[in-house]
């Protein structure tokens, strides 16, 4: 066998016949596994989950679960839970009620039901809450009822849409934390729907990028951080700084615009056709260059225009030659100064090459530099 | 101080005074139904309870008391029957002449009733309906169909469609999901409508007075005629029981009771839900 738990087999929706919700998603998912689809609204992260959950058919493709196909199964046939991000909580029923609906819907016989219901309530730490009913209940503890209610049938997959969105950030930590500790101590398969790219990083094992109805990219936290497949990954996930470098005739050197010619690692999958690729070096990868140990670094020098201090670290963001850049520092001892200029500079091996697609294909986007580089200033 | 003090309490006492404006007038027929004269005289000129023994032992007012509940309750359960499903359509699905049915489903409520009395008359009169209870129906049914389609629709346009959702990804199909997640859902929205439809056609009587006849003719019909003939105080009688009714049937439906339903049922009847 050896084949993926949860496959999804060249996915697409389409609504009215001409656009393409989803274009094209495949990927594999294993048992167990945690798998967050992150992207902006409208890149088909919802509408790929609806389509898991039954709630849309599907265009074209196939999901498979365990092997079997589940594109002709309605909602209630597919064994799959779901925590929605208004909770969906039955207001006529108590919390006890609510989190006993599936088991009810399966026919289990009312003493089960009853202590299987205390067992999820023990778990999501509300048993005291049994007998409330749910607008009684605050929102992150209406949250942790929806989530047993996703979880109490054991189902094969359970799928959470944008599920933390409606609370604050202080209570959206401790959630991340408990839906982590959940998903270790019950060891389901997990779909994450979120456009917070925080909650991606923290809570998953991989992390599925959307963009336009299509996966950029889909791997682990770190590996989408450090090596982003598409300079679109790099902007979503954490801040970037993002040039365009053009090869040129000395060996291990960059071009850049403003910043003149740049040392860059040896690139794995160089390709000869490729003569443009996108630079990317994260803010906290650049540092302040004092003294003369800039043999190696590439360095720049750089009015500091503003300083944004976090308390525990700073962002200085200044531009080189309409190139926006921020530099994350994080000692606070010798505290630049807005206006004062200084010499930056990062380290070669810091450096992230993603090669331009061959010219034809960029004509829809002129200047994608500017664009992603400005939103993110 | 104290001068903040009274300039809040205006709203309050501008409240109170609305109330009793439109209070007082009604009320007057309480005292009026326990008079011992034999014409409305007011103050009365002494106390009994002559009419109201007069009012439950004469067929001539209990037989139209009886067919105003027939003729409410069949209007109500059929209104709900077919508005329930028009709703529903109207709300949840796209189709073509939308807007269109919408206002044909409106038009009972903006054609003068004098207009639909008389179009009654003509149409249930050739059909030879006039006169008989399934007339009396017929026509009230299309006057309250628009009053309980608009609440109905209200109540759904609110309706969270992922508590259905959540339904179904439970485990409920689609008759399950609708019984046990829709409709407890939207019990509040359809106890009101059913309310109005009840209460549209006990409440009418223009239409009652064209087309009801001696053999269906309800209640307020039959208070229509008295006041026109003999100004009889039976009336008063029958007015205080009608509000007492509605009074008990308010305060029944507020009061707090510890099932939710209950509860959301009295909110909706007082004003919108969250």
């Amino acid at each position: 066998m050896g084949e993926a738990y949860l496959r999804l087999v060249g996915l697409r929706k389409s609504y009215d016949g001409v656009h393409n919700a989803v274009e094209e998603v495949s990927m594999d998912i294993e048992r167990g596994e945690f798998v967050t689809f992150l992207g902006p609204s409208g890149s088909g992260k919802t509408t790929t989950l609806t389509m898991i959950a039954g709630f849309e058919d599907v265009t074209s493709g196939q999901i498979l679960l365990d092997g079997r196909d589940l594109s002709n199964l309605r909602p209630w046939k597919r064994n799959i839970g779901m925590v929605f991000q208004n909770y969906a909580l039955f207001p006529h029923l108590t919390v006890a009620d609510n989190v006993a609906f599936p088991l009810r819907m399966r026919g289990w016989p009312k003493p089960e039901r009853r202590q299987r219901v205390g067992e999820m309530l023990d778990l999501v730490g509300l048993h005291m809450f049994a007998e409330r009913y749910p607008r009684e209940l605050s929102g992150g503890q209406q949250q942790r009822v929806a989530l047993a209610r996703g979880l109490v049938f054991s189902p094969d997959v359970v799928l959470l849409d944008e599920p933390l969105g409606a609370l604050d950030k202080n209570l959206r930590e401790q959630m991340q934390i408990e839906i982590k500790r959940i998903h270790r101590e019950v060891g389901i398969t997990t779909i994450y729907v979120t456009h917070d790219q925080t909650e991606a990083m923290t809570m998953s094992d991989r992390i599925a990028v959307f963009s336009n109805g299509r996966v950029e990219q889909i791997a682990a936290p770190l590996d989408i951080y450090h090596t982003p497949a598409t300079r679109h990954v790099a902007g979503f996930v954490g801040e970037t700084n993002l040039m365009l470098g053009r090869v040129t005739e000395k060996e291990g050197c960059l071009q850049v615009a403003e910043l003149g010619l740049i040392k860059v690692p040896p690139h794995r999958n160089r390709h000869e056709a490729v003569t443009e690729y996108d630079v990317i070096v994260r803010p906290e990868h650049m540092k302040v260059v004092r003294g003369s140990e800039a043999c190696d670094l590439n360095t720049f020098e750089m009015t500091v225009e503003t300083v944004i201090n976090y308390g525990d670290r700073l962002t200085l963001v200044g531009s080189k030659g309409g190139l926006p850049i921020r530099v994350r520092l994080n000692s606070l001892d010798n505290l630049p100064l807005e206006g004062e200029v200084l010499v930056f500079g990062w380290c070669p091996k810091d450096t992230h090459l993603i090669p331009r697609q061959p010219a034809g294909d960029r004509s829809q986007d002129r200047s994608p530099l500017r664009t992603v580089a400005g939103a993110l200033y | 101080m104290s001068e903040v003090r009274l300039r809040d309490r205006i709203p309050t006492l501008a409240a109170i005074l609305v109330a009793l404006f439109l209070f007082l007038p009604i009320l007057i027929v309480v005292p009026m139904s326990f008079s011992t004269a034999v014409s409305f005289q007011f103050p009365p000129p002494g106390y009994s309870m002559g009419y109201y023994r007069a009012y439950f032992s004469d067929p001539t007012w209990l037989a139209p008391t009886a067919n105003s509940f027939i003729v409410a309750t069949a209007t109500m359960v059929l209104t709900m029957l077919l508005s329930v499903p028009a709703a529903f359509a109207y709300v949840r699905k796209r189709f073509v002449g939308r807007t269109a049915v919408n206002l044909l489903i409106m038009l009972p409520l903006i054609v003068p009733p004098v207009v639909s009395a008389l179009a009654f008359y003509g149409y249930l009169g050739r059909a030879g309906l006039t006169g008989t209870l399934p007339g009396m129906v017929m026509a009230h049914v299309s006057l309250a169909i628009p009053v309980s389609f608009l609440v109905l629709c209200a109540t759904l346009k609110g309706f969270d469609r992922n508590l259905e959702r959540a339904a179904m990804i439970s485990g409920a199909g689609p008759v399950r999901t609708f019984f046990l997640v829709t409709m407890p859902t939207l019990r509040s929205g359809m106890v009101t409508a059913s309310m109005f439809a009840f209460l549209a056609s006990f409440n009418e009587a223009v239409v009652a007075i064209f087309i009801s006849g001696r053999d269906a003719g309800t209640l307020p019909r039959k208070m229509f005629e008295s006041i026109q003939l003999d100004a009889d105080p039976v009336i008063a009688v029958v007015s205080t029981l009608l509000i007492g009714g509605v009074l008990l049937g308010v305060v029944v439906s507020s009061m707090p009771r510890r099932r939710s339903q209950s509860r959301t049922a009295a909110v909706s009847l007082r004003g919108p839900g969250p």
